[in-house]
């Protein structure tokens, strides 16, 4: 048999401060964000390695160019705190930059974004004298992980832009 | 029943064979020791990656490097590499050097020939330098064996970012390359003579080959090649084929993306096998019609049985040293000899 309990309901988003609840849909925001940049960079690269071997004759029917899009998505795991770790501060520098610059919010989230994830694979070409990502090899490749980055700041700003 | 019998004479013989020898230490200090070349007169000679060619004689480390020795590009994976002796070493003295040569905008793999006194290397001569360059000091291959007929085959590395030019032939990435000791090229080389590859190619679609052996009764060349994640290969090579680095491939990048949606395709060879996840294969060697092969990242040295030319079987033969293994040799007194990959690197005398 049901009991019903004394202790009145609480909508807890209610009761929230408001500094939580906007830290709370900030963090919501990064983390799409975050999503947006880490998916596309991992497609764009996808899209390179295959022209890599189309380049040497290797045929690659569009049904297994959609499967191994999809497959490589296992990287996300490793991706994601990557792209998190390199779009962080390069959003906080973007808030405290844009009320302070001309330009606008998204154009600073955007540049923020693609410069994060260029100069977090180059720096990581300079440690290990490699590309840790096959597709940004050629410089074509590296730019395009720079248009994944601006997409996650593009999608950070709009989503941020009325909160 | 009988299927019991097998796996248990399997396993009595693999305990048997792992715990019937002993390690000696010959030599300790050496820096990431890469190859050992055994001379005529019992004295050994080491390379150490940094670009030192060290001499054990009587048992014993010799103090300062041999003199002479080429300088070597030194970083990342590059260095000095493979030390072999010509076939008519007793009497011209002259021994073969692998070794990264450059800087770190334009570097590659070189192979130069010198004579050795006893304590220096004379008249050097640069019989092979591997073109174009590259710019990462990654994957160069380096690994040497003479041919029946006295010609020289060098593995060579694609350069890690370089990948999709091992399958071209207008270069020398990702190959094996058969050369003259000279420098020349044989006349018989596959692809003499055709206006789009370089005639020094002996097979092509090669990712880091770190293992050659010709064997001494069949000639056939087996080579071992690193792969990235997964998809090391032990290939038996003839000359002009194509080995399929990186269309068809049985591993996956470091990032864990693919590299090819493909294993096999047409007109490329099948390993005869492929360690996935990888063993990280570095030396090999011949070993009473077998192969013994090093490796790093497993630490290990597995024996290969070989029988007409297809592999029979592995097993893991020396697992307890606790050590990367970069390189496996025989020597001349029949025991095996591994070099560790370390700073501190030994040469240890596995004594049956």
């Amino acid at each position: 048999m049901a009991t019903q309990s004394n202790v009145p309901r609480r909508d807890w988003k209610l009761d929230m401060p408001v500094p939580v609840k906007r830290f709370l849909y900030y963090a919501a925001m990064f983390a799409g964000a975050v999503v947006v940049a880490g998916v596309l960079a991992s497609v764009f690269s996808t899209q390179f390695v295959i022209a890599g071997l189309q380049s040497i004759d290797v045929e690659i029917p569009l049904t297994t160019r959609l499967s191994m899009t999809l497959d490589d998505f296992g990287i996300l795991g490793t991706m994601i705190p990557a792209v998190a770790a390199c779009l962080l501060p390069a959003f906080l520098i973007a808030g405290l930059l844009w009320p302070r610059v001309p330009g606008g919010r998204t154009l600073w989230y955007v540049l923020a974004g693609g410069a994060a994830l260029v100069a977090e694979l180059l720096i990581m070409q300079a440690t290990f004298d490699l590309m840790p990502i096959a597709g940004a090899r050629s410089t074509f490749g590296l730019l395009m992980q720079g248009v994944a980055g601006a997409s996650g700041g593009w999608a950070f700003a709009r989503g941020t832009q009325d909160a | 029943m009988r299927n019991y019998i097998v796996v248990i004479a399997l396993v009595l013989s693999a305990v048997a064979a792992q715990a019937n020898y002993r390690a000696e230490t010959i030599a300790e200090g050496l820096n990431f020791p890469w190859s050992i070349a055994f001379l005529p007169d019992g004295s050994m000679l080491v390379t150490e990656r940094n670009g030192g060619l060290r001499v054990i004689r009587g048992g014993t480390l010799e103090a300062d490097p041999v003199a002479g020795a080429p300088e070597a590009y030194v970083a990342g994976q590059g260095g000095l590499f493979d030390v072999v002796l010509d076939p008519d070493f007793e009497s011209n003295r002259t021994l073969y050097l692998s070794f990264a040569h450059g800087n770190g905008q334009a570097n590659a793999t070189r192979v130069i020939s010198a004579v050795f006194d006893g304590d220096s290397l004379n008249d050097l001569k640069v019989i092979f330098t591997a073109t174009p360059t590259k710019d990462t000091p990654h994957h160069y291959g380096g690994r040497m064996a003479f041919l029946p007929d006295g010609t020289l085959l060098l593995t060579t590395g694609e350069g890690f970012n370089y990948r999709e030019q091992a399958q071209l032939l207008d270069n020398h990435f990702g190959k094996i390359i058969r050369i003259n000791t000279d420098g020349s090229v044989p006349e018989d080389n596959p692809f003499v003579g055709r206006p789009d590859a370089l005639p020094e190619i002996w097979s092509y679609g090669h990712r880091n080959p770190q293992g050659i052996v010709v064997m001494p009764d069949s000639g056939d060349v087996f080579v071992h090649e690193h792969g990235p994640r997964g998809g090391d290969e032990l290939n038996l090579i003839n000359p002009g084929k194509n080995y399929g680095w990186p269309a068809i491939t049985y591993g996956i990048d470091y990032s864990g993306a693919r590299i090819s949606p493909y294993t096999e395709l047409p007109g490329m060879e099948q390993p005869l096998i492929h360690w996935t996840p990888s063993i990280a294969p570095a030396g090999m060697t011949e070993f009473e019609g077998d192969l013994l092969v090093a490796a790093l990242a497993e630490k290990t040295v597995r024996l290969i049985s070989i029988e007409a030319g297809e592999v029979a079987g592995q097993q893991v033969l020396i697992e307890d040293l606790g050590e990367r293994i970069r390189d496996v040799r025989r020597g001349p007194d029949g025991q095996i000899y591994l070099l560790t990959d370390s700073a501190r690197g030994e040469l240890i005398r596995i004594v049956r």
